[in-house]
């Protein structure tokens, strides 16, 4: 008997429908799956088997084929094996499905219900196929909620899920077969270590010292312009860095509910509730490109993608994969990148804001008071010049971050807390969306010309700086967007002098990078 | 310089009496129209820079040939290396003077019959370079560089005194400030402490002001000071460069390169305009600062600083040698130290800048800090840095005070000024702006007038 049923895959950050047609036949016993499946899927074969056993249904010793449909979608994971589970046991008449379903859910041998990535996006395109209810695992049921438009059925078990489909024969009053804990579930529950992460941000207030880079920090954040921090190991880089998330205001609604698919499709964990949370990814710097841009077989979402919205920090920048440095050069500019493979292409969000950290010589202690630094003269240039022109150019700003001498870390006078400037991080983004509805960043051409409303002496000056300097179009405009942020964060309409002169020091910091200036 | 197509030395001085010994006869160079110059010019270009084309084979050639300019045209064309060895061999024939001393190689002086240092294989090489050498031309006459040959008049003549000069220079800006009346090189460190920073300066401006051209290596550090501190007062400084003009090294220094220029000085490289600076080629850059210079001061060098082989090159052509000492144990101080104890006696030391104008023989200006004689260190000139101190706010003046003694952290400048944070930030700009202070690697460091300044007391 031939059943057909309605499961879901995941392309990139979108869900795609997928009919599963399970065709029990009479014939040698055998099990096929045919339609592009990788490996996961293949494996399904296996799962399933001893899904059906320990769930106290009969396994068919039938010829069964499996064929999903589209057959030219490339098909992965383990989204799908529940809808064959229960299309073995329609189609051998041990369970007789009625209504308009949906299905989605890893099996594990012994019959559970297991979460699978990228729930949310696929219960989403599910609903707009008009699915009228899908059956999802139980601690994906919070996650698949949030779709919207659809009835959201919470299965633990493959006996449960077939229970719902109503009018079982046999089906739940079936013992399931005895079965042998020997080791309590690992708690696949990512609370714990996403609450551990949330409680880590330090406060602004234990950066000891480092007036400059505090002030580049917040420009950077009111305005999400890139910024790169050069110090010596122990100069509080990554301390700075770390202090981001509590700088950083919620995410709006049409910027969570993007976050939340991507969080939904990297997630190995279910998520909760709509993610408000202003990502802050910090990969490694022995990632791959692939784990960077995104990529591999599912077309999965990279680093890029996952920090949308929020920021990408990259401590030692230098020491990160040249071409992995690169890749980063489009999606910086775009705000999105499109990964394309032979027959498929996939366009993930990246705006991403880069915070960056580095040493200014392999050995960290160049320009650390009296020539400590031993490293051969024209190394520290070198260890600069392996970020790229083109790369160094779309960075905003530049600070160097000195060592602090002990003094000052004993010394008490408290620093600013994180709280206030937070708070001026908010009002300044505030007045950035008020006046064009998007961060100063994004703003070029035309209408930052006309956000940076300046007096004739601000755009003569304006202008001395980028002719100076010998800057292209590219780097003249991110010296008015820094410029504008600036202003943003006085408080004030119009962008003077001051907010040039200061936005032209932090960019000028990358060009004298490296050189040891005299 | 000099009209388009043609190279020029750029200046025509009396001839220097001193003609290397292998070099051409005088009356020849006095019967050479000026036309003609420049094609000799070019020629000498063409043949120095054939690979494995070396001072011997080149003395010989200008010998044998009566010029370059002969040499060369012998060898184009299909059947230029035959000729131009027939050519040789008469000439050499033809000459009476020679011997095995004079056109033998160096080591083979039982020869039977003299022989020629150009083979066939090098004379072939000089045919196939043509075009090369052509590129090399033009790149030369783009780059408007004046050439200068070892016979020009214009030949700086303390360059000339030196064992193997070089033949050839390329010269950006003024060739006569090469030969000006008194030349003194400051070299040092490329690593300096802010003292050394300081004490750069001094030398370079005080030294520019008294009428010497200051010399030196356009390197990071030291070098660069000095020469910025001659650019600074408007005055000629020359920089000699360790690879070609096209591979001006440091980058950094581009546009210091270009105000040295513009300031009538020069900038003066030995190789064509595409050679890279490598490891090997400093040393020999480090002997024409020596070569072009009265007199070597070193500011500061470790024990392993290029500097000290400058400090060689000068001791060994014959000139004067100063190190500036600092305290024992400091790093950047070690190889001045070391230097001046193993020197005993040439190598001598520097104990003030009065002091060093007067072992120079130079006379100081006044209203330089060299008028301040007997004080412990230089004082400041009463015009420039306090002019421009003057027009500064009392937030940019207490933050300036503070970076001119001595190199600071924007946290340091906030603790000591007791402003705040954006106030500092605010005033650095300002400075940083103005050229009075550079950031680097988060320390401000005291720049232009600011870096000759000191207030009232010595540090």
């Amino acid at each position: 008997m031939l059943a057909s049923l309605l499961s879901a895959t995941i392309h990139g950050l979108d869900g795609r429908p997928v009919r599963v047609e399970v065709d029990v036949a009479p014939g040698l016993p055998g099990f096929a799956i045919v339609g592009l499946a990788d490996t996961a899927l293949q494996e399904a074969r296996e799962r399933v088997r001893g899904a059906i056993r320990n769930s106290g249904y009969e396994y068919p010793p039938r010829r069964i084929t499996v064929n999903l449909a589209p057959a030219d979608l490339r098909k992965g994971g383990a989204s799908l094996d529940l809808a064959i589970a229960l299309g073995i046991l329609v189609g051998s008449e041990q369970v007789r499905a009625t209504g308009r379903w949906a299905v989605l859910g890893e099996l594990s041998l012994s019959g559970d219900l297991r979460h699978v990535a990228g729930l949310l996006p696929m219960v989403d395109a599910l609903a707009r196929r008009r699915v009228r209810r899908v059956v999802v695992p139980a601690d994906g049921a919070d996650e698949a909620a949030l779709a919207g438009g659809v009835e959201v059925v919470a299965a633990t078990t493959l006996a449960e899920a077939a229970t719902l489909l109503r009018a079982s024969r046999r089906g739940a009053a079936r013992p399931a077969p005895p079965r042998v804990e020997l080791a309590e579930e690992v708690s696949l529950d990512g609370a714990l270590v996403g609450q551990s992460v949330e409680t880590a941000v330090p406060d602004l207030a234990e950066v000891r010292g480092q007036l400059e880079a505090r002030r580049a920090v917040e420009l950077a954040l009111a305005g999400s312009h890139s910024l790169v921090m050069v110090g010596p190991p122990g100069s509080g880089k990554t301390l700075l860095a770390r202090t981001i998330p509590g700088l950083l205001p919620p995410l709006a609604d049409e910027e969570a509910r993007v976050a939340t698919i991507v969080a939904s499709v990297a997630g190995a964990v279910p998520v909760r509730g709509l993610v408000r949370r202003r990502p802050f990814r910090a990969p490694h710097h022995t990632i791959s490109y692939a784990a960077m841009v995104g990529g591999g077989p599912q077309l999965s979402p990279g680093e890029v993608t996952l920090a949308n919205d929020g920021v990408l920090f990259l401590d030692e920048l230098p020491e990160f994969d040249r071409a992995t440095l690169e890749a980063l050069r489009q999606p910086l500019e775009d705000g999105q990148v499109a990964i394309s493979r032979v027959g498929r292409t996939a366009v993930f969000p990246s705006r991403f804001q880069l915070v960056a950290a580095m040493n200014p010589c392999p050995c960290g202690l160049a320009g650390d008071g009296d020539a400590r630094c031993r490293c051969r003269p024209g190394l520290a240039e070198s260890y600069a010049a392996r970020i790229s022109g083109p790369l160094r150019d779309r960075i905003d700003l530049w600070v160097h971050m000195p060592r602090v001498p002990p003094a000052e870390y004993v010394a008490s006078a408290s620093a600013e807390p994180s709280t206030e400037v937070a708070g001026r991080i908010a009002a300044a983004r505030k007045m950035q969306l008020d006046r064009r509805g998007r961060l100063n960043c994004r703003l070029s051409g035309r209408a930052l010309r006309s956000a940076c409303s300046m007096s004739a002496a601000a755009q003569a000056h304006a202008v001395r700086l980028a002719d100076l300097e010998g800057w292209s179009v590219r780097g003249t405009e991110r010296l008015l967007r820094v410029a504008r942020t600036a202003a943003d964060l006085g408080g004030e309409d119009r962008v003077d002098c001051r907010h040039l002169d200061e936005a032209a020091r932090f960019r000028a910091r990358g060009r004298e990078l490296g050189r040891r200036a005299g | 310089m000099g009209p388009r197509g043609t190279l020029s030395a750029g200046g025509h001085g009396t001839r220097a009496s001193s003609t290397p010994a292998k070099a051409r006869p005088a009356q020849q160079t006095a019967a050479i129209p000026r036309d003609r110059d420049s094609s000799e010019r070019e020629s000498w270009v063409r043949l120095l820079t054939v690979p494995g084309l070396g001072p011997v084979a080149f003395a010989a050639l200008l010998e044998r040939c009566g010029s370059a300019r002969a040499a060369f045209d012998l060898a184009v064309g299909a059947d230029g290396p035959r000729r131009l060895l027939e050519a040789l061999a008469e000439g050499g024939a033809g000459s009476g003077d020679e011997g095995p001393g004079t056109d033998v190689v160096e080591g083979q002086p039982r020869t039977p019959r003299p022989r020629c240092p150009v083979g066939p294989d090098l004379a072939a090489r000089i045919r196939d370079h043509a075009e090369q050498s052509e590129a090399i031309l033009d790149r030369v006459r783009a780059l408007g560089l004046a050439v200068v040959i070892l016979d020009d008049p214009a030949y700086p003549a303390r360059l000339r005194q030196v064992e193997m000069p070089p033949p050839l220079l390329f010269v950006r800006g003024s060739v006569a400030a090469l030969s000006a009346g008194s030349a003194v090189a400051v070299v040092g460190t490329r690593r300096p402490t802010d003292g050394g920073r300081r004490m750069a300066a001094w030398l370079g401006e005080a030294l520019a002001r008294a009428g010497a051209v200051v010399v030196s290596g356009l390197a990071i550090g030291i070098d660069g000071v000095a020469h910025a501190a001659v650019v600074a007062e408007g005055l000629a400084t020359v920089a000699v460069l360790g690879g070609g003009h096209a591979q001006l090294y440091p980058k950094a220094h581009e546009r210091l390169a270009d105000e040295i220029a513009a300031a009538g000085g020069a900038v003066v490289a030995e190789m064509p305009p595409d050679t890279p600076a490598t490891r090997g080629t400093f040393p020999r850059r480090n002997r024409l600062v020596s070569g072009l210079s009265d007199a070597t001061v070193v500011v500061e060098a470790g024990v392993r600083s290029g500097a000290l082989i400058t400090a060689g090159w000068a001791l060994e052509q014959g000139r004067e040698c100063f190190l500036v000492p600092g305290p024992i144990g400091a790093p950047a101080s070690a190889g001045c130290l070391s230097f001046l104890r193993s020197f005993p006696g040439p190598a001598r030391v520097v104990c003030g800048i009065p002091e060093l104008l007067e072992d120079l023989g130079l006379v100081a200006v006044s209203g330089q800090p060299a008028s301040a004689s007997g004080s412990p260190g230089p004082t400041a000139p009463a015009a420039g840095p306090s002019a421009a101190l003057a027009l500064l706010g009392p937030m940019e003046r207490a933050v300036a005070e503070i970076i001119a003694v001595r190199s600071a952290t924007a946290d340091e400048l906030a603790a000591r000024t007791g402003l705040p944070g954006e106030a500092v930030l605010g005033a650095l700009t300002m400075l940083e702006l103005q050229g009075l202070v550079f950031g680097s690697f988060g320390r401000y460091v005291a720049a232009g007038p600011l870096a000759r300044w000191e207030p009232g007391r010595d540090r």
